[in-house]
């Protein structure tokens, strides 16, 4: 009996024996399962309720009535301020995004240059992001004040007159689309990983071949980047289109509106005029939008992002 | 022959123009340069913003949350309290507390928590989760959209069984009514904590540089915005370096009263559902803070100051006159006795009416309060005279009870030298006069706020739009309240 359970017991543990692969998934699953126990947990059900919430008039405090799609009728036909609040999210994420990029992927590039203190250099623009969107905003707020701050200083000094940035119905966004720059190290830092995957082979053929350092970029440099400006970009579109700290912080929506956003008019529904079922409706609106132009972006990846080694269709 | 610049040099420009913005930022403190106050004065600063809730200056956001303060009786009954107001007003509250415990002796410990940031949304959440405090304190304006939910404590009923006509005479009439809101089913939704009124605040100094007599009792409007121009200094390139009046007129819970006393209304007396704001009395209203602060460039704009509190930029001079609340004890460590100011009624209206805001500062019982008689007895002691007497001497902030009222201004002289001149019996005739009051209601006060403070930002902070165009922003809050704004 026990010779029997002995030749039997190592047959058994080969039964279980994993691939590599399968080795693979799970460590790939448990390194991400506490994000998964953290979005199950704590944010899934949230999420479902707001959904759920969104077809009823409730105040989560007294009132929770079933009106279908109501709340999404008001918003398309009655709601003043929701056609001005797309049109701000718009304008800051369509303009902020492709500066952004722009902006991180230059000072990345020069970054990956051989430097003395580049470390030092480094660190210093990667600094700012870690600073928080609340104190960004209210240093921001006094650089830009225009009797007295930096920019009045600057614009006097070119003999101009400073614009009235956050008090002004026309500067106030630009100025806001201004301060999301201030956060440009995360996808400075992002770009330069990319860049120093870029193998040296594929640069060092190019320059034998005679290319100049414009060729270099737009010819090796540039496509080999596309995954990174993609994942970038989507991760951006989707920040931008739920800025909501410094429009918060700043200016509160003005002036006359100016900036309000779709996330500071959830805001507002919800814990200033007791409508969440109406504000969960928004935000779902919202969740549309986004999930279009991020649809857009991955469909047109096909047609702009290499991967290396990658086969085009 | 040229230079290039280097990739370093680039590099080391790109961080040199950040760390200047920084530094540029940190270092500005004000448009004279000069220091701000201390403590807890400073208004949430918010470009732009028309709507602060509190007639009072509150404490800026910090990253720190102030700590929680608590007091043992021998009860078994916990209480908790958010108090919404500064370490020296809590500190002074707990040290009345044996005395409560006395009175309530079935109280074992009473938790004091500071407001944290954004309260009145956590509060809202406190009460969705069943976690709100049992007494919390509050104004008048954020209370319609509790009450109408049913979670505030009508204590009318405990107000009948404990407090004497006696008791009564000793609040002041108009804060004692307006603690009942008529179209809510009169229910009153609090007690008094303090008191807070709106007076014109006067830099002699500047008064007598400028050679402008200073204010009396009896002034006009013509009169302060005379004053006002007189007192307004301009730079050899135009620039105004000392405004002769600040009055917030873009702030949500300041902009109604003028209209009263021209006259007007902002909202119809006999149906508020109705905005009145468009009548040519309140137009006039209007037009007279427009043109004091565009026309006549007298009058501050949010943007000079960052819409913080007066009470910050008044030391510095960029403000000879102010219209704003009353805090003697943080004038007094703003100032630091560093120049002669005083307070004076506000003026009369061109109708000979005066009006401001008088606050209803007070405190409220969560509806779902396990310890409903103790949290009463928790907000009778806050509106009774040994507490409110405590407070005038660690705050000098003004009580709510005439038999208070009559030592206070002794009290705040004696606390504070430097207020002898400050002629704090203003706030002893206003509760005479009985002026002070809170504003006109709508019937969804939220559903007209969305749209007024926009219309108030659009005219008085952008500025370049008549006053003309509230017509057209009283229609729009009339089809709102008609109709059920979201």
């Amino acid at each position: 009996m026990s010779t029997t359970q002995k030749v039997e017991a190592p047959a058994a543990r080969r039964g279980r024996h994993l691939s590599q692969r399968q080795v693979e998934g799970l460590l790939g699953l448990l390194f991400v399962s506490p994000y998964i126990v953290h979005f199950v947990v704590l944010q899934a059900g949230t999420i479902l309720y707001s959904l759920f919430l969104s077809f009823f008039e409730s105040d989560m405090l007294t009132t929770m009535k079933f009106i279908g799609l109501d709340n999404y009728r008001y918003l398309f036909e009655n709601e003043p301020l929701f056609l001005q609040t797309l049109k701000v999210t718009a304008i800051y994420t369509f303009v902020a995004v492709p500066v952004a990029t722009i902006l991180s992927m230059s000072i990345a590039v020069l970054l990956n240059q051989n430097l003395r203190y580049q470390g030092i250099f480094r660190t210093l623009y990667y600094m700012p992001a870690v600073v928080s969107g609340v104190a960004v905003a209210l240093v921001w707020m006094w650089v830009l004040q225009p009797d007295y701050g930096l920019s009045a200083v600057i614009f006097n000094a070119l003999g101009m007159q400073s614009p009235r940035w956050f008090w002004s119905e026309q500067w106030a966004l630009p100025g806001l689309i201004m301060i999301s720059l201030w956060g440009t190290g995360t996808n400075m830092l992002l770009y330069l990983a990319g860049l120093q995957a870029i193998p040296t082979q594929l640069l060092e053929a190019a320059r034998i071949d005679g290319a100049n350092a414009i060729r270099v970029f737009l010819n090796i440099t540039l496509p080999m980047l596309t995954p990174t400006i993609f994942f970038n970009v989507i991760l951006n579109i989707i920040g931008s289109f739920q800025v909501f700290v410094p429009a918060y912080i700043i200016t509160q929506g003005g002036p006359n509106n100016a900036t309000l956003t779709m996330v500071l008019l959830v805001y507002q529904k919800a814990f200033q005029n007791f409508h969440f079922g109406y504000a969960s409706s928004i935000a779902w609106v919202l969740f549309i939008v986004i999930l279009f132009f991020s649809l857009l972006v991955f469909h047109s990846s096909d047609r702009w992002v290499y991967y290396e080694g990658g086969v085009r269709r | 022959m040229t230079r290039n610049l280097s990739r370093r040099a680039l590099m080391a420009l790109g961080v040199a123009g950040a760390g200047s913005v920084l530094l540029a930022a940190c270092s500005s403190s004000g448009s004279s340069g000069s220091s701000s106050s201390s403590g807890q004065s400073a208004a949430k600063p918010t470009a732009a913003s028309a709507s602060s809730g509190a007639a009072q200056p509150t404490a800026a956001p910090t990253a720190t949350p102030r700590a929680s303060l608590s007091a043992q009786g021998k009860g078994n009954v916990d209480l908790f309290w958010q108090v919404s107001q500064s370490d020296a007003w809590m500190k002074a509250s707990v040290s009345t507390m044996p005395a409560f415990f006395t009175n309530a002796p079935s109280v074992g410990n009473v938790t004091l928590q500071p407001t944290p940031g954004d309260w009145e949304n956590k509060l809202v959440a406190s009460m969705v989760a069943g976690t709100a405090p049992d007494v919390f304190d509050m104004w008048g304006d954020i209370m319609p959209p509790f009450v109408e939910r049913g979670q505030v404590e009508d204590v009318q009923s405990y107000v009948n069984r404990d407090y004497k006509a006696a008791d009564l005479a000793d609040f002041y009439d108009w804060q004692w009514h307006d603690f009942v809101m008529p179209w809510l089913n009169n229910i009153r939704f609090g007690m008094p904590r303090y008191v807070n009124i709106m007076f014109t605040w006067y830099r002699k100094d500047l008064f007598d540089a400028a050679g402008v007599k200073y204010p009396t009792t009896d002034w006009t409007h013509d009169d302060y915005a005379s004053a006002a121009i007189k007192l307004t200094k301009k730079d050899s390139s135009g620039r105004v370096t000392q405004y002769g009046l600040g009055y917030p007129v873009w702030s949500w819970d300041r902009y109604w009263y003028k209209p009263t006393i021209w006259g007007g209304h902002t909202v119809d007396p006999q149906d508020n559902t109705k905005a009145a704001f468009d009548s040519e009395q309140s137009l006039a209203a209007f037009e007279w803070s427009r043109k004091l602060m565009w026309d006549d460039k007298a009058m501050i704009n949010p943007l000079t100051i960052q819409n913080e509190s007066f009470l910050l930029h008044f030391p510095t001079g960029i403000l000879a006159m102010a219209e704003d609340g009353i805090y003697p004890f943080e004038m007094d460590d703003a100032i630091q006795g560093k120049f002669e100011w005083a307070y004076q009624h506000t003026p009369k209206g061109p109708t000979g009416q005066r009006k401001v805001l008088g606050t209803t500062d007070g405190t409220a019982m969560w509806k779902g309060s396990k310890h409903k008689d103790e949290a009463w007895e928790l907000q009778k002691w806050v509106a009774g005279p040994e507490y409110q007497l405590a407070i005038v001497k660690a705050t000098g902030r003004v009580p709510v009870r005439h038999s208070v009222l009559n030592q206070w201004a002794d009290i705040a002289a004696q606390t504070r030298p430097n207020l002898k001149n400050a002629n704090l019996k203003v706030a002893i005739e206003a509760m005479q006069m009985g002026y002070p009051g809170a504003r006109e209601f709508y019937k969804d006060n939220n559903a007209a706020q969305e749209i007024i403070v926009p219309a108030l930002q659009k005219v008085f902070v952008s500025g370049g739009t008549p006053v003309s165009y509230f017509k057209q922003v009283a229609q729009q809050v009339t089809q709102a309240e008609k109709n059920g704004a979201r």
